[in-house]
């Protein structure tokens, strides 16, 4: 097996019996999926079931895979899938709207963000602020800084276009910012 | 437009998403690791199983010889345990045939059925007797109804009995009422006395001085038991 294999090649060996492979691309994509769920469900108890669960869903449905579509893309989505499907059973989906109007534009030229966030406290603040995005500006924000995903790949993953992931990352950019200058917990 | 949207990318790449990623550190425990892994092995042994039993021959045949076999076992039984139909002569019906307990006798064996029924046929030729001396026999018809109601019990067609009774060698003389007092069913046993009783009977007859009697039932002794020796004197 080759070092550079793609994760698609990967999954299609595993596909094909190929156990290793599947050894591979789990220790390749399971601190960004660990992450992911632990962001969205907050609790480390729930985001291990859910971790749990994506895995197995992937190793059950890997029949169905199909190698035109990205891995990351694939795996994301049985995974956001299964953590909306727990909001739900929780009765704690947020119903926040996709654009929030009252939030102000956030003019990156005007500060030095970058400079604000190296104390650890600033750190964990921003943890946290990530973690009080709505659900859809939260997602789309993991995916791309967790998963590393492009803007198609995100799009792909929550059944949106590739502008619509453009707004959401930029108000949760702008909203992050908010948070952080105030130093409001609750935002 | 595209210098905000270059600044967020800007900023993300560069430097918020490395502070992101250098305090996102967490990672599942490693015995979610194993558990994850072995879930893994397990179901592809699985899925290899499957494919293995999937092409095994048996497994192929199991259903159409399972069905084959089944049809077969159907018509064996059917030919050979399915009860056969009961051929009867024309303008006759097959009946239940009544199982009677058999009785030893003295060098034979009768049935409860037929002891009865010849102490009926004794008792009836004793009243025709007495009718022939004169002497009038009130409850002849009563001993009649006995008998004859007896009979009716069986229910059987009248056409049916004649021809059980010709079948059996009696003309219907006149001496005895057979379509009345015989059915096609014991008539073998009722129609006619034991060889030894008979011809002591007709010993008797012609002691009496009953002539005629006895020799009608003479008569009949000869045409049931024609090789039957017997001393004229």
């Amino acid at each position: 097996m080759k070092l550079n294999d793609s994760d698609e090649q990967l999954m299609l060996l595993y596909v094909a019996g190929n156990v290793a492979a599947f050894e591979r691309l789990y220790q390749k994509h399971k601190g960004a999926l660990y992450r992911f769920c632990l962001r969205q469900l907050r609790r480390k108890v729930r985001a291990e079931e859910c971790f749990q669960e994506v895995w197995i869903k992937l190793i059950n449905s890997r029949e169905n895979y199909q190698p035109s579509a990205l891995f990351t893309t694939y795996l994301y989505r049985i995974a956001q899938n299964h953590v909306i499907d727990i909001l739900r059973k929780d009765k704690k989906l947020l119903q926040e709207t996709e654009l929030d109007e009252e939030v102000d534009y956030y003019d990156m030229a005007q500060s030095d963000m970058v400079e604000e966030l190296i104390a650890e406290d600033k750190v964990k603040k921003l943890r946290l602020a990530i973690e009080s995005l709505p659900a859809e500006q939260k997602t789309a924000m993991l995916l791309k800084v967790d998963a590393g995903m492009s803007l198609e790949a995100i799009g792909d993953v929550l059944n949106c276009g590739r502008e619509t992931v453009k707004s959401r990352l930029r108000y949760a950019t702008a909203k992050l910012k908010v948070c952080l200058e105030t130093n409001d917990e609750t935002c | 437009m595209k210098h905000a949207e270059h600044e967020i990318d800007r900023v993300f790449d560069e430097k918020l998403e490395a502070l992101y990623q250098e305090s996102a550190r967490e990672k599942p425990a490693a015995h979610i690791d194993k558990w994850i892994i072995a879930a893994a092995h397990r179901e592809t042994a699985n899925t290899e199983n499957k494919k293995g039993n999937v092409n095994s021959w048996i497994n192929r045949f199991r259903l159409p010889v399972s069905i084959a076999a089944t049809f077969i076992f159907a018509a064996f039984s059917t030919h050979f345990f399915w009860p056969k139909a009961v051929r009867t002569l024309p303008g006759t019906v097959s009946v239940p045939v009544k199982t009677e307990d058999s009785v030893k006798t003295e060098g034979s064996v009768k049935t409860e059925g037929s002891v009865k029924e010849e102490n009926l046929l004794k008792e009836y030729t004793e009243t025709r007797l007495l009718h022939k001396e004169g002497l009038v026999d009130k409850d002849e018809r009563a001993v009649k109804d006995k008998i004859t109601g007896k009979k009716k019990g069986f229910s059987q067609d009248k056409r049916a009995d004649k021809a059980d009774v010709r079948s059996q060698g009696a003309t219907g003389s006149g001496e005895l009422p057979l379509k009345d007092n015989v059915s096609g069913k014991n008539i073998s046993k009722t129609q006619y006395l034991n060889q030894k009783e008979w011809q002591k009977k007709i010993r008797t007859l012609f002691k009496k001085g009953e002539t005629q009697l006895a020799q009608e039932e003479l008569a009949r002794f000869k045409q049931r038991y024609p090789n039957a020796i017997i001393n004229e004197k």
